[in-house]
């Protein structure tokens, strides 16, 4: 472990906490001011967790222990890098910039690669969560996409009928290319729109995966959110309080 | 008194009135916990597979994912044993849960019964206790909020929700 390495503290959702009480442990524990406080508890509340602070891991964890042992779930994660933002999109003209830094873009290389494999026909998915750690592309779908119609069975015929656009190769693909070399990169809208399409997707794996973890629902989420915000920002700006940047 | 916990803001602090039965009820607990915090002694009818724990898979069943893998949890625990398993901040606040009355707490006071009651609730959900004891520790741990910040929920939604 690296003695210069950053820690995040993330508290999680969970079913007892009440709102108000996670609120005042983030005040009194994490030292925030009442409205930040009241930002990230909604944000647990809505995205399941929040992450927040960048401290040598002693202080993380002691920071984190301070809300397990008030009742709460709270673990410490590896804060990204301090050197500015990590993704970055903006609105010019027509179309959207983003801006992608190298070392971001290749973390996130093998998410799309495996998003692309597992679209293969008859591939073998693993390491996923308990209570299947191994699955085939067919009932792999039918977790991504559980709720897609009124019924279980009126959902498998529309993922039925509809399994080459929701695993469509090509287009993450086509993402992963222009992820791979977007340090500055102008897309159009309808290109904006297949990029969150397919973060929305590599989040829903995540959500599969045994190994995911909050900060990296957190940061899909922050991508997604930045793209939206990019492409329509009228949307956001009437929606609820925009979440924070990740820490 | 309008329910079986109450609290309400004070000069310098909180006062806090409860039922006997809710005192009793509660400050049982807060005793099964200290207790069971002592090492070495077993904690009995948990929930399968944990029929009868002592102190390390006690604290394992009350704080079951503290990392993201059960290893680095595991090391967690055993590094902050004794900041978890914290026998004399129970019998602080059991002593002031069954102590004379009324209750006039500090705000510091305030934090420590929200942290114990937290740890209260974490031994119902392991033990499956009924659901309305892990609610009634949940309305008691928010009645303690409200009264240390009463302006803040003004909101009906947010003073009632039961998730955070």
């Amino acid at each position: 472990m690296n003695p210069g390495d950053r820690w995040s503290v993330v508290v999680h959702n969970d079913d007892h906490t009440p709102y108000a009480v996670a609120w005042h442990l983030l005040r009194t524990i994490g030292e925030f001011e009442t409205d930040t406080a009241r930002t990230l508890t909604e944000m647990i509340h809505h995205n399941g967790s929040a992450g927040f602070g960048k401290y040598d891991r002693a202080r993380a964890e002691s920071v984190a222990l301070k809300f397990v042992r008030a009742g709460m779930r709270a673990t410490v994660q590896r804060a990204l890098p301090d050197d500015g933002p990590y993704f970055t999109a903006t609105r010019v003209g027509e179309g959207v910039l983003v801006e992608v830094p190298g070392q971001f873009a290749r973390a996130w290389e093998p998410a799309f690669r495996m998003l692309e494999n597992i679209y293969h026909r008859n591939v073998v998915i693993s390491g996923l969560r308990f209570p299947r750690p191994v699955m085939t592309r067919r009932p792999f779908l039918r977790r991504m996409f559980p709720d897609v119609a009124e019924s279980r069975w009126r959902s498998a015929l529309l993922r039925r009928r509809h399994r080459t656009l929701l695993a469509d190769r090509a287009l993450v693909d086509r993402v992963r290319r222009q992820w791979l070399n977007a340090e500055s990169l102008v897309l159009t809208t309808t290109e904006a729109g297949d990029w969150i399409v397919v973060i929305g997707q590599i989040r829903a794996l995540h959500l599969q995966l045994r190994k995911a973890t909050a900060l990296q629902f957190q940061t899909l989420a922050h991508v997604q959110q930045q793209l939206v915000a990019a492409v329509d920002p009228e949307v956001v700006a009437a929606g609820p309080a925009a979440t924070e940047q990740p820490a | 008194m309008t329910g079986p916990f109450t609290a309400e803001p004070v000069e310098g602090g909180v006062r806090v009135e409860m039922t006997r039965w809710f005192a009793w009820v509660f400050g049982r607990a807060l005793r099964r916990l200290s207790l069971s915090y002592r090492h070495g002694n077993p904690l009995y009818a948990l929930q399968r597979p944990f029929r009868m724990g002592r102190h390390a898979s006690l604290l394992q069943g009350l704080y079951p994912e503290v990392a993201p893998s059960p290893k680095e949890s595991k090391d967690f625990l055993r590094r902050h044993r004794d900041v978890l398993a914290d026998r004399a901040l129970l019998e602080r606040v059991r002593a002031r849960w069954q102590g004379r009355r009324p209750i006039l707490l500090t705000h510091a006071e305030v934090d420590e019964w929200i942290a114990a009651l937290g740890q209260v609730r974490l031994l119902f959900e392991a033990r499956s206790a009924p659901k309305t004891a892990i609610m009634w520790t949940s309305l008691a741990q928010e009645t303690l909020v409200l009264a240390v910040a009463p302006d803040t929920f003004t909101e009906p939604h947010h003073q009632r929700e039961t998730t955070t």
